[in-house]
């Protein structure tokens, strides 16, 4: 408790002898302490990643099995990514921060048109439909921010699900998804039919 | 996920089409030119054009959910008639029923294919008879899914499209929406194909 107070109180002194210096001298000056002032800074902290593949919104019915889905269609295979967060911050900035802690490159939204092609089989006693996938990732991440009066604060539990930037073919996948529906496989799952 | 699927095969209007009249009354052209009338396009798919098999067991009912669609006019449509249309006449498939459930939120899950009709209580709580109902613009109610119960009698069907006869604002129309539904007496309990 006393090496806080100790150390306030020389963070004060430091700043009134900055600020007497640079503002010219006379009586108010000398009488009112200049506030702080630091550069706001915000710092993205990634806690967590989960990487795999999330289902978009090309997607045929719900089949009782036992059956068959076939398709041959061209179509765009669309995904939205969402933030939930409960404080203000930068999209872009998030996505470095992701980038450089766990060396994935994520964007707002993907789409890619071709011709899908598949037959899948729904066996008795299941219920599915068949899902084109995309790769992505969901990750959880803290905000640091330094603020002007130079404290410091935190925000927790950020968390977002955003596709990657790369976009070819082989960041795409056919599965087959048992119902009830899920928006997300993990990686170590890989994108089969589950 | 919008295949659109519609085709207009007739349509008529109750009146003739005259040049545009001039107005003075900026308000009252504005709120025209805004609204969307009715046309044999009003009720689009949303349909993802699948291609479903099924082999079905004896007496046993498959409820086909698979077109879902909304009225993308400004006027409420009124359903006439529904009418599946067969490759080769449908003679061996019985119609057991065709209803009309509304999707009112993107949490309510359309029933795809099932194996009962109705499907379940909470469908069955929903749905009306297709013929003489109402589909309201999608501004008041998202969607509507069209479930149609087959029973197979004998041999093999295909199910190429469904045509709805409707009128809205005053006028007639008729469209058919491609389908794309095999249905089969199973040969054995485990068969996944016709």
């Amino acid at each position: 408790m006393l090496r806080r107070t100790s150390a306030a109180f020389l963070t004060t002194v430091t700043a009134t002898t900055l600020a007497s210096a640079i503002v010219p001298a006379g009586p108010a000056a000398a009488s009112t302490p200049a506030p702080l002032a630091c550069p706001v800074e915000e710092t993205y902290d990634p806690t967590s990643i989960s990487k795999g593949w999330f289902a978009t919104a090309a997607s045929s019915a719900w089949l009782a099995g036992p059956g068959s889905i076939s398709y041959a269609e061209t179509e765009g295979a669309s995904f939205s990514g969402t933030f939930s967060v409960g404080w203000t911050f930068s999209a872009s900035a998030v996505w470095a921060s992701v980038s450089t802690e766990y060396n994935v490159s994520l964007t707002a939204s993907t789409t890619y048109s071709k011709q899908w092609t598949y037959t899948k089989t729904v066996p008795d006693g299941k219920t599915a439909r068949a899902v084109v996938h995309k790769r992505g990732a969901k990750y959880t991440f803290n905000k640091h921010r330094i603020n002007t009066n130079c404290s410091t604060s935190s925000s927790y539990n950020g968390s977002g699900s955003h596709p990657y930037r790369a976009n070819s073919l082989s960041e795409y996948c056919i599965a087959l998804d048992t119902f009830p529906a899920t928006d997300f496989q993990a990686t170590t799952g890989g994108c089969t039919d589950h | 996920m919008a295949a659109l699927a519609l085709s207009m095969i007739s349509g008529c209007t109750s009146e003739e089409e005259g040049p545009p009249k001039q107005t003075n009354a900026p308000s009252t052209t504005t709120s025209a030119a805004s609204s969307r009338p009715a046309t044999a396009d009003s009720l689009v798919s949303l349909e993802r054009r699948a291609a479903y098999e099924i082999p079905t067991g004896t007496q046993e009912i498959i409820a086909d959910g698979a077109l879902v669609f909304k009225n993308s006019s400004d006027f409420p449509v009124h359903i006439r008639k529904v009418k599946p249309v067969f490759e080769g006449g449908g003679s061996g498939l019985e119609v057991v029923g065709i209803k009309i459930a509304p999707l009112r939120s993107p949490g309510d899950e359309p029933t795809g294919i099932q194996r009962k009709f109705p499907p379940n209580k909470a469908v069955a709580d929903r749905w009306q008879d297709a013929e003489g109902a109402t589909v309201e613009p999608e501004s008041i109610v998202m969607a509507y899914e069209l479930i149609i119960g087959f029973r197979v009698q004998a041999g093999t069907h295909h199910v190429t499209g469904i045509q709805i006869e409707f009128e809205a604002d005053n006028v007639a129309f008729q469209s058919e929406f491609s389908h794309n539904l095999t249905l089969c007496r199973m040969e054995n309990p485990s068969s996944t194909a016709c």
